[in-house]
């Protein structure tokens, strides 16, 4: 859908790439460890009340597993690679939040750089 | 061909309007030789004058030519107009009996339209549309029907329309030949006429139907007396939205709702206290926001977001002074200011300037969603100038022509005007040429060619988390679509609303005009994907 919200400049890099409501996971923290993403959900579940046992906020998890249905065929929520690599870029924006930065001018999604450190994202 | 026993003018199309521009001096108002010219789509309506008619007509020869370099038409006026006051004392029968204005005979001269047609409303009524729909062009009998040759106001008020544009009446009026037969067609099959994408939705959803794209409309579910969790939810809930709602039939915010053709076109005149009498509705191609909106605002809330209105909860936060935010809509829900789309805000653009003809009135196929008759893009505008030079090349194309190909346009219809090698956005309101800018740099990077425009530069987007329904069988409710209470109360809730940047997804099948056209490889589109 258009939300018809459409301003000049776009969203930031990190309010994509840092924050895990674009991705569909809702609001919490991420971890990176071991090369691998881990979601701790800000807001918890209610099955007493709810039926569900994720945040109403959640779309997917973080791997990747729908937790909603979609009005649309074929409209689907990213999967776990594709969260995998959105998020990863995170990592990176603390020191190179620049698309003029040679790290972001060269990155290769299918093949991005090791990370310099570990970080959590928000 | 028009032929008067006084004059022979050639008048193209049928149209009425271009027809009484194009005879207008050349025929004689009033004249009996020149009445005839004009059809009344009712025939009945004339049915008792043409005995008089064709008795005074027969009188003369029928080839008058030389007859008729001997009189002036003034002559013809004068014992036409005589005439024509005798027939309709004769024909009002209580004009001496009566007392009351409804039935005495409300005037003294002959009134008619520039091309002659005889409208006897007109010596009454002084009201004034807009100019294309002038009262000295159409009369007020073409639009409202009604007797307009009749001497009394109940006469001739008998089988008026109050408002043409209601789709129950719309074939007789907006819609008659020569008018917008056309447009008439296409709009009384369009998702705003019939419903069919909220009501094939909400059966889906609720799984009433496997079938997303499910051919059921209002007319289909009053004519099969479909009765269904989700379709009565519709009734109660939905159903004051759509265009072939008869204007009036609620009171409060919702009397405003539907009409038909004035759902949308019918506009209030500029000026206030135009004057007793005077005032009349103005038809307008150019429909402010205002007239969407009206419906717009519920489900994706995308006519507020647009001004930059927040639908926010319940709370009449932020207090002014210690009192609940003054900030309501008409219907009583609190909204809160956000910065509103830079189309609006800058650029003040209506929601006709984008959304064309046939994505608002259809293009006569039953679609079942909006986004199947969507032709308009992001891109359309904010392209290079090979592109906006197509589109101003269809711009050019007179409507008339251009709506025969509707189906076969290369391009959307959009208002893009060309000017010194430059191409600009012709806004519909004021005609005021506004500047389509290409995307820039940052949005063409190959990392970010599977970005939707909207995933980018949509800011903020009202979020509903948790939305349900409660359904109380021991109560009544106001079934919009039948006009009367039946049993059962739908009530809406929400858990929680968010203003957020909005989440993301990929859809896998997408329309060929967007940013970048799926291939098999490419792995769908990144998208806005929002609850509520």
């Amino acid at each position: 859908m258009n939300p018809h919200s459409t301003q000049k400049l776009g969203r930031t890099c990190e309010s994509c790439h840092i924050d895990t409501r674009a991705v569909g996971l809702g609001r919490g923290s991420v971890k990176y460890i071991n090369g691998d993403l881990k979601f701790i959900p800000a807001l918890s579940s209610s099955p007493d009340i709810t039926g569900l046992d994720h945040p109403l906020d959640a779309f997917v998890d973080i791997d990747g597993r729908p937790l909603v249905h979609t009005s649309r065929p074929g409209l689907r929520t990213f999967n776990r690679e594709e969260i995998k690599r959105i998020l990863y870029v995170g990592l990176c924006l603390e020191c190179h939040g620049d698309f003029n930065d040679k790290v972001m001018k060269n990155w290769n999604p299918s093949n991005p750089p090791e990370p310099c450190v570990n970080m959590n994202y928000r | 061909m028009v032929e008067c026993n006084l004059a022979k003018v050639e008048v193209a199309g049928s149209n009425p309007v271009s027809r009484s521009k194009a005879i207008q001096g050349s025929l004689h108002p009033g004249c009996l030789f020149c009445l005839p010219m004009t059809t009344y789509p009712d025939s009945k309506t004339m049915l008792p004058f043409r005995p008089f008619l064709n008795i005074y007509l027969n009188t003369f020869p029928d080839n008058v030519s030389g007859y008729a370099k001997n009189f002036k038409c003034k002559s013809f006026f004068f014992i036409s107009t005589v005439l024509i006051i005798s027939v309709l004392l004769f024909a009002s029968k209580d004009v001496t009996a009566a007392s009351d204005h409804s039935t005495r005979a409300v005037t003294s001269h002959v009134t008619s339209t520039v091309s002659g047609q005889v409208d006897m409303c007109l010596s009454c009524h002084k009201e004034k549309p807009d100019r294309a729909h002038g009262r000295d062009v159409l009369g007020c009998f073409v639009c409202h029907r009604g007797n307009p040759i009749a001497g009394t106001k109940d006469r001739a008020h008998r089988g008026m329309i109050k408002n043409p544009g209601e789709f129950s009446v719309v074939s007789q009026t907006c819609g008659v030949s020569g008018c917008h037969p056309d447009e008439v067609e296409r709009t009384r099959r369009s998702l705003m006429a019939t419903n069919r994408g909220v009501i094939s939705t909400l059966r889906y959803y609720w799984g009433e139907t496997s079938d997303r794209n499910e051919n059921i409309t209002i007319d289909i579910i009053k004519r099969e007396h479909i009765k269904t969790p989700a379709v009565d939810y519709y009734r109660k809930l939905c159903g004051t939205c759509h265009t072939g709602m008869e204007k009036g039939k609620f009171e409060g915010f919702l009397a405003e709702k539907g009409g038909g053709c004035t759902a949308c076109h019918a506009t209030k005149p500029k000026v206030k206290h135009a004057g007793k009498g005077i005032y009349h509705v103005r038809m307008v191609k150019a429909v402010p926001s205002e007239q969407c909106i009206r419906c717009h605002n519920r489900s994706g809330r995308i006519g507020l977001t647009y001004q930059g209105k927040y639908e926010s909860e319940g709370y009449g936060t932020p207090y002014d002074e210690g009192e609940l935010s003054g900030n309501l809509l008409q219907d009583g829900r609190f909204v809160q200011n956000l910065p509103p789309d830079v189309h609006y805000s800058k650029a003040n653009m209506a929601c006709a300037d984008c959304h064309t003809q046939k994505e608002i009135m259809g293009d006569g196929k039953n679609h079942a969603h909006l986004e199947e008759q969507l032709e308009v893009r992001c891109t359309t505008c904010h392209t290079d100038t090979t592109e906006l030079k197509k589109l101003s090349e269809i711009s050019q194309i007179p409507y008339s022509s251009w709506k025969r190909q509707i189906n076969n346009s290369p391009v959307p219809r959009l208002n893009i005007k060309g000017k010194n090698s430059r191409y600009f956005l012709k806004r519909l309101d004021d005609n005021k040429l506004l500047t389509l800018n290409p995307p820039s740099e940052q949005c063409v990077k190959p990392v970010h060619k599977r970005v939707s425009c909207i995933s980018c530069h949509s800011t903020w987007v009202p979020q509903c988390y948790g939305c349900h329904v409660q359904y109380d069988k021991r109560a009544r409710q106001l079934d919009k679509i039948a006009f009367k209470e039946t049993p059962g109360k739908w009530t809406e809730f929400k858990s929680f609303v968010r203003f957020n940047a909005p989440p993301l997804g990929i859809i896998e099948q997408q329309n060929p005009k967007d940013k970048v056209p799926l291939t098999e490889n490419s792995n769908g589109q990144v998208v806005i994907l929002v609850p509520g």
